[in-house]
């Protein structure tokens, strides 16, 4: 990063102190890493895989959470939880909090899925009381979060209490149609060699499996979504945001809750980023701007049925888009989108 | 059919000795009994499930010489697919897979393929009973993603789809992830997990809503949408064709097991066998549930339970 692109941080003194390149630089390199690994022979993709890093974008090597968990790892409590479905634009958001210099990086931004029902796998990828001490030297303050993508699994919200009642959630909710189609694009790209097998063949493509949807869902049938996202649950369930907040609400209170427009973080990222750090309680700081992150390449997308299933997308999610604007009295205008 | 074979003991012990060992896996506290359980687990000729990776490797080598299997019986977990399974494998014109299950993880078709048998041991089998078909018994509804599968693996494949009492089939799956999760339970991570009732309520009032509901290990979205067949069923019919699917409705099965089991022959043209029972060792362990709530869930299911009758023209009584 440009030296001369430092951001400025004040401390509750006023004090100005400089961004932390190192941070910064860390969070960008995990992302080019983790497309990089799927540019690569695989053989070159599992070493990328294995290889130890500071932090990792999405699942740590499990070799790195056991040794977490074997050595002394006394993680900090999370204070806060960003989130959101994935690729609602949940992982830009989650850098823009990280980057802060008052947050302490956990081990990855998507938690390894594998160990993950048990406190102390979790705990093992959080960030260290260690690391926090560092930051609040420092900085004067020091905060951890947790940053998966969760949404719209129920079971999570209950997991997330237990790790912290008093935690502060930032959800980032995008336009469903936009997001339904990266999912879709998302599932291919880290899919497209295990898809190659021929047991794939039969699996329709994306409009039919998006038509197919639109039938099961609303007569509560599963949908298609695997290897990520919540399993067996569906593209189009992943888009229907309001179950999720109802329950966040029920469990934290709303004012525990904050919802960030993922449009809006892309085209005003300074503004909304800047209350989510005030929601945080986080000192002020200036945002540097990160590039789209976690965006499925071109040639993942099928823009041919991209294109015949997006009107009935959108007529699909415009009722239930209509029930979240009026629970959250807030007009997210993704129809016009 | 005029030929008329006889179930062999030892093969009906192989299949209570599958589901046997792997529920004593989940609820023994003993660390020395798990392991001498995985050892064993390593080397059975039949699996409940999760066949040892090793397994199934070492049979991918002769792929070429294994059979497609010649019919699925499915339903969602709990529904009792483990129970009519254990009468279906008994026939001695079945021909055992590996594993009663095909993992819903590991989705690679070798890993599939491997799991049936060569084309030698289907020969001899229908050399002595006139007649050898081979399959597997996945419960994987409402899941849509194992209908393609097998579509691939035998696009003429038969389904038996087994269909339980939306709530009894709910019940009994909570208390199945209670035994699998009950020592995973007792950590703080699990602390808030609301109990059945009131998971019951909040899922009741997500899924009407298109929300996702509880994804726990085992089943991975949603208690209540596991016991909504519709969506799932007409999907197959859709897929599979509606003459190659045949419904046994649970309750029918555990009254009248031979009639049903006869008819499940039938349906795979199987010659007559009179079927050996089978003790029940799938059962969940017991719980104590509110007449409340399951009028409450009783309701819940009723207009999906009406739209499934007219999908299959039965009204099943539930």
């Amino acid at each position: 990063m440009n030296k001369q692109a430092q951001t400025q941080v004040k401390r509750k003194t006023d004090q100005p102190l400089n961004a932390d390149l190192y941070k910064i630089a860390l969070l960008e390199n995990s992302v080019r890493d983790f497309l990089d690994s799927h540019d690569v022979h695989a053989s070159a993709s599992i070493f990328q895989k294995l290889k130890p890093k500071p932090y990792h974008f999405v699942y740590p090597s499990v070799w790195q959470i056991a040794l977490r968990n074997l050595l002394p790892h006394e993680a900090m409590t999370p204070d806060f939880a960003c989130t959101g479905a994935e690729q609602s634009l949940d992982d830009l958001l989650a850098h823009y909090v990280m980057q802060h210099p008052c947050v302490a990086l956990p081990l990855s931004k998507n938690l390894s899925l594998i160990p993950v029902y048990k406190e102390k796998f979790i705990k093992a990828q959080l960030a260290s009381k260690k690391q926090g001490e560092k930051i609040s030297r420092r900085f004067g303050l020091a905060k951890s979060g947790f940053f998966s993508s969760i949404q719209p699994s129920t079971s999570w919200i209950y997991w997330l209490k237990s790790l912290n009642p008093n935690m502060r959630i930032v959800l980032c909710l995008r336009n469903p149609v936009d997001r339904v189609l990266d999912h879709w694009a998302w599932n291919k790209m880290l899919a497209s060699e295990i898809m190659k097998d021929p047991i794939y063949d039969e699996l329709p493509g994306l409009s039919a499996t998006l038509k197919m949807e639109m039938d099961q869902t609303p007569e509560c049938g599963n949908g298609m979504n695997f290897f990520i996202g919540v399993g067996a649950t569906g593209y189009l369930r992943h888009s229907i945001y309001l179950p999720f907040i109802k329950e966040l609400h029920n469990v934290f209170g709303s004012d525990s809750v904050m919802i960030v427009d993922a449009n809006e973080l892309k085209e005003n990222h300074t503004e909304v980023i800047q209350k989510v750090y005030g929601f945080l309680s986080l000192p002020e700081y200036i945002p540097q701007k990160m590039e789209n992150i976690g965006n499925p390449p071109e040639r993942f997308r099928n823009l041919h049925d991209e294109q015949e299933v997006r009107r009935d997308l959108l007529d699909f999610f415009k009722p239930y888009n209509e029930q979240l604007y009026a629970y959250l009295e807030t007009d997210f205008k993704w129809e016009a989108s | 059919m005029s030929q008329v074979v006889k179930v062999e003991k030892n093969r009906v012990e192989l299949l209570e000795g599958a589901i046997e060992d792997y529920r004593r896996f989940y609820q023994s506290d003993s660390a020395f009994e798990k392991a001498m359980l995985l050892l064993r687990h390593q080397f059975r000729s039949f699996y409940f499930v999760d066949t040892p990776i090793w397994r199934v490797l070492a049979r991918k080598r002769n792929l070429d010489k294994r059979v497609a299997p010649d019919f699925w019986l499915t339903g969602a977990i709990r529904s009792g697919t483990s129970s009519l399974s254990n009468y279906i494998f008994q026939h001695p014109s079945v021909v055992l897979p590996l594993s009663k299950e095909l993992s819903t993880i590991m989705y690679q078709q070798y890993y599939f393929k491997a799991q049936f048998p060569k084309k030698l041991q289907v020969e001899k089998v229908r050399q002595h009973t006139g007649k050898a078909l081979t399959g597997h018994a996945t419960p994987s509804a409402p899941a849509t993603n194992m209908i393609y599968f097998n579509k691939k693996l035998n696009p003429d494949m038969k389904l038996i789809v087994i269909l339980r009492d939306p709530v009894e089939r709910t019940i009994s799956h909570w208390r199945w992830d209670l035994m699998k999760t009950g020592n995973l339970r007792k950590d703080p991570l699990w602390k808030y997990m609301p109990d059945f009732e009131q998971s019951m309520r909040i899922e009741m009032k997500e899924v009407k809503e298109m929300g996702c509901g509880f994804s726990l290990p085992n089943g991975s979205s949603s208690y209540l949408r596991h016991s909504i067949y519709g969506p799932s069923l007409e999907l197959m019919m859709k897929e599979m064709g509606r003459e190659n699917i045949y419904l046994v409705e649970a309750q029918d099965f555990f009254i009248n097991t031979n009639e049903v089991v006869n008819g499940v022959y039938d349906f795979l043209g199987l010659p007559q066998c009179t079927p050996v029972p089978v003790k029940e060792t799938n059962h969940s362990p017991p719980f104590d549930i509110s007449e409340e709530i399951k009028q409450e869930l009783a309701s819940f299911f009723q207009p999906f339970n009406e739209k499934l009758y007219e999908l299959v023209g039965k009204d099943f009584n539930w």
